[in-house]
């Protein structure tokens, strides 16, 4: 059965302004960063994040103990005499001791006003608008670990190559997205379509955000890149590959809510996604048809004094997974049998805002990413940087 | 007015985490499901197949029944199948030895010497190819025509002068008469080459191990396999060894095909055996996949064999040239095979159509032990000794 439910609650770091994304660029370049020591990790170096019954890819590494450049961008954005605007993103991270750096973000987009109306087309490598938990990053966001929902459902960062075309009247925006498919949950040139509706408005004196989306992937042979493309484990032995070749639909919902009065400031969120994988797995030698429900849900409270927030986070994710065509021996050797495994990870941090550029961040979380972990607890301490380096205004 | 507003606000925020407890209540748990339908039991306890074993691909041609099973057995061990009645399946294929033989390479049954080891055939019905070296032979009704037909070598010698007398054999025999007619009801005529092929292809495709130690512990006894050959499973699907490279997953070779296989594949490989005068040739007398094809990269490429009952089936490699499991280990860490003298002299480490994958490593007394005891493992002897697949002349 479908379950699709618009939560009540609110996610923290979706109170951002909400309009199209590009519709009024101005020339500026901005730089950020984040930087985490946390006291332990979920996964040492020799394993491999194999959730049972999941089929992750993209970027969802699991963190590391100790100190790490969590996050690294440059962003910059040229208005150019308002006929069409460039922006970009220079992305960069620290893991095991490798830095890398890429363009993660470069696009083109026009926009026109019609009375009341903004249309706006977007051309290029850029993050999809569907939701804010498909672009993860440690210094746009309030914690410095990524959502289990941006892992599970995104592969943590979604950026793709493509066309954006959103159309926005007052509050509400309603935005079409296709993509090429370098980005999970698709593979190269099988393509991704998207739907979006987003309002940013009030309800009894606090600001509501609410967003609905939907987003159609195809995928042929879709291997999990994190451990084929660049392997940052000191495992001795691979895993067998396995492959997807089928349809993934995901749904969304998401609702925050927040209020101020005075300095105190109040805030709650949710978030509730659906994911339909239906095709085939398969690894060298053996296959399973698959048709699977993947559901994640995120609850966030925020509670603000002056420069002082105090953060509760909850997430967790489930799979059912129906399987054909296959053997017992072929699910086990595949890790995609999942007899009552959800992945949890609850969390709480306080942050405090040292000024307009710094916030100082500490974290506790308590998760469970594979069946055979025991829940274990982390405390992290870390900071985040933004600064605009230049603007035009 | 302000204390209305915001006592609205604490009704929306007292509601919305309300909706929050809900939401975390009734949160979704996660399951899986293996669908099987009938069909599919059937065939499984047609083939004898465990139900951690997948089902293999049968060609809508020649569906299986039991009484083509039935038929194809009696065929398998009946001497009359070969055209001087002094051989049949059997004496190449001992369930004893996995189906295997024993010996360096048999011999037909007119004298002739083949060149080829005789293969097990555990689990041959997931064989992507069939023979050593043939990437035509797509089924088994395809290859079963050689060794029943061919003349060079002679086998069993049906040859076209032979054929009718061999298949009047079973014509007036009376239980083979009610055989024929039960194993293939719409037919009229009577034995056919055909008929006697697609009932053996029947019989073959049951001669399914999946029931050793190693089996065991996939299914979940952890106890299954001692800590020597725990090391050894290891040791073969680690980045040092690299065995699983070729033999892998359910059969432990990537020649593989079962019913769902979509992205089907026919590897062959080089394996450093031999280089004769450093020019990438094996010997005259048997290049691999280059006789049929007569192309150089296909000189010395040979069908990487299922591992299954690999202890049972010594010698090993596609000319019985490897006497036991530790010499072909020792091959493998050589990167291949150095022959010093004599009429095969070259250096199969340097054999230019060597895989890539062969690299050679370093290896002690001890991995080489683990790794044959973890072999050993794959030895099911729930096969070896099941009445079903034994000499039905016997009972």
């Amino acid at each position: 059965m479908r379950i699709f439910i618009i939560s009540t609650g609110l996610v923290t770091s979706l109170v951002h302004a909400h309009a199209p994304s590009s519709a009024h660029v101005s020339t500026e370049i901005t730089a950020a960063a984040a930087f985490t020591w946390r006291s332990g990790e979920s996964l040492s170096r020799d394993e491999y994040w194999l959730p049972e019954g999941f089929l992750l890819g993209g970027e969802a590494m699991p963190y590391e103990k100790g100190a790490t450049l969590d996050d690294f961008q440059l962003l910059a954005s040229k208005n150019l005499n308002d006929a069409y605007f460039v922006r970009g993103k220079l992305s960069g991270h620290n893991h095991s001791g490798e830095n890398t750096l890429e363009v993660e973000n470069l696009w083109l987009g026009k926009s026109w006003q019609r009375q009341n109306q903004i249309w706006l087309i977007e051309v290029g490598k850029m993050a999809t608008e569907v939701t804010e938990t498909a672009n993860f990053h440690s210094s746009d966001d309030d914690f410095s670990q990524a959502h289990l929902l941006s892992d599970f459902f995104f592969g943590r960062h979604f950026d793709d190559t493509g066309l954006r075309v959103t159309w926005q009247q007052g509050d509400s925006t309603v935005g079409i997205e296709v993509f090429s498919g370098e980005n999970y949950p698709a593979s190269r040139g099988e393509y991704s379509q998207s739907i979006y509706f987003k309002k940013n408005t009030y309800l009894l004196g606090a600001q509501l955000d609410l967003g609905l989306f939907a987003m159609i992937s195809q995928a042929e042979r879709r291997a999990d890149e994190r451990y084929s493309a660049h392997n940052h484990n000191n495992a001795e032995q691979q895993p067998d590959q396995v492959f997807f070749t089928g349809d993934s639909k995901i749904w969304g919902s998401y609702v925050a809510l927040y209020y101020q009065i005075n300095h105190w400031q109040f805030g709650l969120g949710g978030e509730m996604i659906l994911l339909d994988n239906s095709g085939q797995v398969n690894q060298t030698t053996q296959s399973a048809n698959i048709d699977s429900e993947q559901t994640g849900i995120r609850l966030t409270g925020k509670l603000g004094y002056h420069a002082h927030e105090v953060l509760f986070d909850y997430q967790k994710v489930a799979i059912e997974n129906k399987f054909s065509k296959t053997s017992s021996s072929f699910l086990t050797s595949a890790n995609l049998f999942n007899q009552g495994f959800e992945p949890e990870r609850v969390r709480m941090s306080w942050l405090y805002h040292l000024n307009e550029h710094i916030l100082l961040r500490s974290e506790w979380s308590r998760e469970a990413l594979t069946a055979a972990m025991a829940k274990q607890n982390h405390i992290g301490f870390g900071l985040r940087w933004r600064y605009t380096l230049y603007s035009a205004h | 007015m302000g204390n209305i507003s915001r006592c609205s606000s604490l009704n929306t925020y007292v509601f919305a985490l309300g909706v929050m407890c809900l939401l975390v209540a009734c949160s979704p748990e996660s399951s899986s499901e293996l669908i099987i339908d009938q069909n599919e039991t059937e065939l499984r306890n047609l083939l004898n197949l465990p139900e951690h074993m997948p089902l293999p691909a049968v060609p809508e041609f020649n569906p299986i029944s039991a009484e083509k099973i039935k038929l194809g057995r009696f065929l398998f061990y009946d001497k009359s199948l070969s055209a001087n009645q002094t051989q049949s399946c059997n004496s190449c294929h001992f369930q004893s030895q996995a189906f295997a033989d024993g010996a360096q390479t048999p011999v037909g049954s007119t004298g002739h010497a083949l060149v080829r080891n005789s293969q097990g055939l555990s689990n041959v019905a997931f064989n992507a190819t069939f023979t050593w070296a043939n990437n035509g032979f797509l089924e088994l009704e395809d290859q079963l025509n050689v060794p029943i037909r061919a003349d060079d070598p002679i086998e069993l010698g049906v040859t076209d002068s032979h054929l009718a007398e061999v298949l009047t054999r079973f014509d007036v025999d009376p239980n083979y008469q009610k055989m024929f007619a039960e194993a293939f009801p719409d037919s009229e005529s009577g034995v056919t080459i055909n008929k006697i092929i697609f009932a053996l292809a029947s019989f073959v495709r049951t001669l399914n191990s999946g029931q050793s130690a190693y089996d065991n512990y996939l299914n979940g006894d952890k106890n299954a396999l001692t800590e020597q050959q725990k090391l050894g499973l290891k040791l073969f699907n680690g980045e040092k060894f690299e065995c699983f490279h070729c033999h892998t997953g359910i059969n432990f070779t990537v020649s593989y095909r079962d019913r769902n296989t979509t992205n089907l594949t026919y590897p062959f490989f080089n394996n450093g055996l031999y280089n004769l005068d450093d020019t990438g040739s094996y010997p005259e007398s048997d290049q691999g996949l280059y006789d049929l094809t007569s192309k150089d990269m296909d000189k010395g490429l040979f069908r990487p064999p299922s591992l299954r009952n690999i202890a049972l089936t010594a010698p090993y490699m596609h000319d019985g040239s490897l006497p036991t499991l530790r010499s072909v280990i020792e091959h493998y860490a050589r990167g291949g095979t150095l022959t010093a003298a004599g009429e095969n002299m070259g250096d199969g480490r340097l054999n230019p159509n060597k895989s890539a994958l062969l690299n050679g490593f370093d290896a002690t007394d001890e991995e080489i032990d683990a790794l044959i005891a973890f072999l050993e493992s794959l030895t099911d002897y729930n096969f070896i000794y099941n009445k079903k697949l034994s000499d039905p002349f016997k009972e």
